[in-house]
């Protein structure tokens, strides 16, 4: 009999990866008793890829994470060596923060923060089966060693894993990460109790000595001049840690030929990995096989930390043999002498197809039992974080039982995320786009917090006075873009200006906020002109850099934000036409083989979410809607 | 809720004295409900081996309800997915007349089929996914139609000759978003950036295809709706002469005294396959008289309104200042006719001079109009599609709204994401047409087409 019986949590989290580590957080932070379950208790939060947080669309899910009261913000501040804030030479809309961190410190700060919560219990250990009570709910889980612990909710964020195999060149291994075992137990109960599970594969680059590649030959990378954090919560003495530049360097053909010599042995051209794998983060190999005509590819030398002697290789996934990968990296300028520490490995995965979750991360199959991260088909960190969020805080609320919370693909790209997920069957790693957002115009990193702040607050993930300075700035945000669309400026006021910055002067009054909206306008400036002298709401919001910024932003997409918001408008109505949870599908003989199969598959709950089913016809859709309107 | 499980019939052809009607039924029990009238025996009822019927086949039968023989009757079945509506369909060929017509039509009613409503055949089609929107609407522009042009248009939209037409379109926009999208997601991955005049180019080459679409409306109109020929003139010159005449029938009162027609007149006519809208208008003078003032005032409406306007003169009395006063910029679509020609004693100079009380001439100036009408439908149709519908001019229009304003956000050096949610949006307004939108595909196409970098 085992000996710990008694020993309940709430939560139990399997796995202490970006999705573990946010679901722990909030739903222990939401009142409940989380135990983390992890086989390695020195490796949460560990950066297993690129040493690095957010990027194009990624930042905004940090930015929204951080809103609803997670910590991946918070722990990519606190160990970030780099700060940029990229495309920013494109629209607000794209602007992406980006951080490059201290691989060992990610994982420290993340621990911390982990142990910071009262609430939450770490246990090394393997699950290999869960417990279900007589309704077939979650009720417990048991180890390998043998313990059991009993619980209301599970959330598995077991990242990669499930069944992992790993390949360098011809030769395997079982295990998720370099050095990790593989969680078998546990895909075997899952596939036992019905769950349908998939193949995926993700690779990763070689790692370098840091002395020996010469820098000098490489283009240097520096961070922003003014680094900005991605959280709320750091202020005071930001950044924390001394900045550091990363480099660029380029293959050529000589990089090329000697990779080709080893397509034989690559286990994608092999046929060994059945996975498929993500097209935008292609390996090397996949590069120069699929666009032959490009003569160099990037490579970024990204150093893993402030005291690390490591250099990630981002832009060169590889599972070629080890002395092909190392002939040719040896080929490209600033690595002629380079001492390759580890070669790139390609995982090769298990995952469930995410029809088999509710838009909450409940499964379908066993209610109680919660999936987050990259078992979920997506491939990146702040991906598996938001899941992690959102699957912590709804096994919070319905033990709480209370309202689940689904975030709308209106609302963030958290919503568009989890919507793509469950809609469209991904069939290589899913990773988040700004193109993903069709309403990307007024989901801005930059808005994150407005967007989503209250109902981090609703759930008692966000302190008081941090969402009361949000609703001032709100609040002064409104004020100053109602004023400037209200009031006019005389030419003699802003003439000098205008001409300054090379832009037509006016010949008679004008309204500010046309002014503002001319290319050469830098509201930054223009704020400081005489006329404004003595204006206190524009004096108040000089004092903040990023409220003239978000003025700035606001009253340049005015049109766009107003017709943006009226597709909104019109995608609400879709969302609100429900389907009843148990529609029964099958009586609707006119659908589609291929739609009804899919609706079946997913079980829709609104007309608007049908509608975005991969394999759910336009025609499909309209029976759907004229059956349900009767 | 009903909808997908009744089985609805319909007389396919006209009822009435014809050789015959074919009743068209269809629904998911359509083979089982006729199986139950349908007898291989003349004498006597015995129900066929319908299960061994194929699809697409036709076979002699004899409909009997209950124990009565009704009529000899050829049905052809057509199998689900294999037929017009995607459903179980049965065509019964039995023979013509509403007598038999009501005999069958009242059997296959207490065999539970119901009377199909207007349209439900191509909603149900639609429904099945064997048409898109746009092929829905030319089935009901093809059964409207009443020349031989019309009847081309509506059966081109119909085999989705336009809906790929449209595909194209759309096909063009999301190469355009895919390329401003590639640049926006992956410029940090050293995607070439996208070359903002050839894109200008692009755009343009596009909004001047929207433009030869939607001007195409004008001849989709004509031929769908017919050319609306306004009769206009001085009181008495012989407009409601003329009128009857084309007409071949005395439809208009017609008398010496000036002023007889007070209000217009419209009739349908073809004439060299085009279909006409005749308007006679009451003569264009200065009146105080109140109901003749409103006749004229609805005269410079037609004439508004008309694709050609025929200004009739009177040769005898070639004083045209009144009408030439009050009409206005409309000269490019007048055919100028003198009448009378009878009374002048055939000297008169004039290019084409007719009468409408012998019908001299009138062969000539019926051939003037068609060349006018058939010019007016090929001059706006450069365009190798033919627009016939309001609600598709509309989308396209909008459409075309959107990419101007992309062209200016190029121009003015918007950001991507601007130019991009135009094409988008013009994207949306282009897929109502044929009745699909999907943000899936603008990403699928980044990916099968382009080269992305990392
Ligand atoms: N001799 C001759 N008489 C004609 C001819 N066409 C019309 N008329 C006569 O001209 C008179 C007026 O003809 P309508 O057709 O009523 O003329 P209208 O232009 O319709 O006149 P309002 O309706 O009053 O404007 C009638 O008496 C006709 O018989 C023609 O070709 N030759
Ligand atoms: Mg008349």
């Amino acid at each position: 009999m085992p000996d710990n019986e008694n020993i309940y949590f709430d939560i139990i989290v399997i796995g202490a990866g970006h999705a573990g580590i946010e679901a722990a957080w909030c739903s222990s932070r939401m009142g409940c008793s989380v135990g983390m379950v992890t086989m390695d208790l020195d490796a949460i939060g560990r950066m297993s890829c690129n040493p690095a947080i957010g990027g194009t669309a990624k930042g905004h899910l940090v930015k929204e994470i951080d809103a609803l009261g997670g910590v991946m913000g918070r722990i990519a501040d606190d160990s970030g060596i780099q700060f940029r804030l990229l495309n920013k030479s494109k629209g607000p809309a794209i602007w992406s923060p980006r951080s490059q961190n201290d691989r060992e410190l990610y994982s420290k700060v993340a621990k911390e923060y982990i142990q910071s919560c009262p609430n939450i219990t770490m246990i090394q250990d393997t699950v290999d089966e869960l417990i279900r009570d007589q309704n077939g709910e979650v009720c417990g889980i048991i180890t390998a060693s043998g313990k059991k612990y009993s619980c209301k909710a599970v959330i598995i964020t077991s990242g990669t894993f499930l069944n992992a195999v790993m390949h360098v060149g011809h030769t395997q291994n079982e295990g998720g990460r370099y050095g990790e075992k593989s969680a078998k137990g546990l895909s075997n109960y899952l596939l036992k109790q019905g769950f349908i599970t998939a193949r995926l594969k993700t690779g990763t680059p070689p790692r370098l000595q840091l002395d020996t590649i010469d820098f000098s030959v490489c283009q240097e990378q520096p961070g922003d001049i003014e680094p900005q954090p991605f959280s709320v919560f750091s202020n005071g003495s930001f950044p924390k840690l001394p900045q550091i530049s990363c480099y660029l360097t380029y293959t050529n053909s000589q990089t090329h030929k000697i990779l080709e010599t080893g397509f034989d042995d690559s286990p994608m051209f092999t046929g060994r990995i059945t996975g498929a794998g993500p097209r935008y983060c292609p390996s090397i190999e996949d590069k120069i096989f699929r666009f032959a005509d490009k003569s160099r590819h990037q490579i970024f030398l990204e150093p893993e930390g402030i005291n690390s002697s490591i250099v990630y290789m981002n832009g060169f996934s590889s599972s070629l043999p080890e002395d092909v990968q190392y002939s040719a990296v040896k080929t490209i300028p600033g690595l002629e002498n380079v001492k390759m520490l580890r070669a790139g490995y390609a995982v090769e995965y298990d995952f469930l197809p995410t029809y088999q979750t509710n838009l909450t991360l409940e499964t379908k199959l066993i209610p109680g039992l919660y999936v987050a991260g990259q078992i979920n088909g997506t491939s990146g960190y702040e991906e598996a974080a938001a899941q992690g969020l959102i699957a912590g805080i709804n096994a919070a609320l319905k033990i709480q039982r209370k309202e689940p919370f689904v975030l709308k693909r209106s609302e963030a790209y958290i919503g568009v995320l989890i919507d793509d997920l469950i809609n469209k069957i991904p069939e290589e790693p899913y990773r988040i786009f700004t193109s993903c957002a069709e309403y990307r115009l007024i989901l801005r990193q930059d808005n994150a917090d407005r967007r989503l702040m209250k109902y981090g607050s609703q759930f008692g993930l966000i302190p008081g006075n941090v969402f009361d300075s949000v609703k001032e700035k709100e609040e002064l945000i409104n004020g100053g873009v109602n004023y400037f669309k209200s009031n006019f400026a005389a030419p003699k006021d802003v003439n000098e200006y205008l001409a300054s910055t090379g832009s037509p002067e006016l010949k008679q009054s004008d309204r500010l906020s046309q002014l503002i909206k001319r290319n050469e306008t830098k509201l930054r400036d223009f704020i400081n002109l005489p006329m404004f002298n003595g204006n206190q709401l524009i004096e108040q919001i000089r004092q903040k850099h990023e409220i003239v910024e978000q003025v700035e932003i606001e009253l340049r997409y005015e049109g766009y934000i107003t017709r943006q918001a009226e597709q909104v408008e019109a995608f609400n109505k879709m969302e609100s036409v429900e389907l009843p949870e148990n529609f029964d599908f099958n009586k609707i003989k006119s659908l589609s083989t291929e739609g009804r199969e899919k609706l079946n598959k997913v079980r829709p709950r609104s007309i608007g979410q049908a509608s975005r089913i991969a394999g759910v016809s336009p025609s499909d859709t309209s029976i759907l809607s004229i059956y349900v309107k009767g | 809720m009903s909808f997908d499980n009744r089985t609805i019939f319909a007389p396919a052809t006209m009822v009435g004295e014809s050789g015959i009607t074919v009743i068209r039924l269809s629904g998911m029990d359509a083979f089982l409900l006729v199986s139950d009238c349908l007898s291989v025996s003349y004498n006597e009822f015995v129900k066929p081996k319908i299960e061994n019927f194929k699809s697409h086949t036709t076979h002699l039968v004899y409909l009997f309800n209950g124990g009565d023989f009704i009529d000899e009757a050829l049905v052809t079945f057509f199998k689900a997915p294999n037929s017009y509506t995607g459903e179980d369909v049965v065509e019964i060929s039995c023979h013509g007349g509403s007598f038999i017509y009501r005999k069958v039509s009242d059997l296959l009613v207490k065999l539970g089929a119901f009377h199909a409503e207007p349209g439900e055949f191509s909603k149900r089609a639609y429904l099945n996914g064997k048409m898109d929107l746009a092929q829905a609407e030319a089935v009901a522009d093809l059964i409207k139609a009443k020349t031989d042009e019309a009847n081309k248009l509506a059966l081109a939209q119909l085999t989705g000759k336009f809906s790929n037409k449209i595909k194209e379109l759309r096909n063009d926009l999301i190469n355009y978003c895919s390329l401003l999208e590639l640049e926006l997601d992956f410029s940090e991955e050293g995607i070439d950036l996208v070359e903002r005049t050839e894109l200008l180019n692009k755009i343009n080459k596009l909004i001047e295809k929207f433009n030869t679409l939607t001007q195409s409306y004008e001849s989709g109109k004509i031929i769908k709706n017919g050319v609306n020929l306004a009769i206009i003139g001085k009181p008495n010159v012989g407009k409601s002469s003329i009128f009857n005449y084309f007409l071949n029938e005395n439809r208009a009162i017609v008398s010496d005294i000036p002023g007889t027609t007070r209000d217009y007149l419209e009739e349908p006519l073809i004439m060299g396959g085009i279909r006409f809208n005749l308007v006679d208008t009451a003569g264009i003078r200065d009146t105080q008289d109140v109901i003749e003032k409103e006749g004229v005032r609805r005269s410079m409406i037609k004439i508004d309104e008309a694709d050609i306007v025929l200004e009739v003169e009177d040769v005898t009395d070639l004083d045209n200042s009144i009408v030439n006063k009050s009409r206005n910029g409309y000269s490019d679509k007048t055919i100028k006719v003198y009448n009378k020609i009878d009374l002048a004693g055939n000297i008169t100079t004039k290019t084409l001079s007719v009468s409408a009380k012998t019908g001299e001439k009138m062969d000539v100036l019926e051939r003037e109009i068609i060349t006018k009408a058939r010019s007016l439908v090929a001059g706006s149709s450069k365009s190798d599609v033919i627009i016939t519908n309001e609600r598709h001019r509309d989308c396209l229009l909008k459409s075309c709204e959107y990419l101007v304003n992309a062209k200016s956000q190029i121009e003015q050096g918007g950001g991507n994401e601007l130019i991009s949610f135009e094409i988008r949006s013009a994207m949306d307004s282009v897929s109502e047409i044929i009745g699909k939108t999907s943000n899936v595909d603008i990403l699928n196409n980044i990916f099968s087409k382009f080269c992305i970098g990392k």
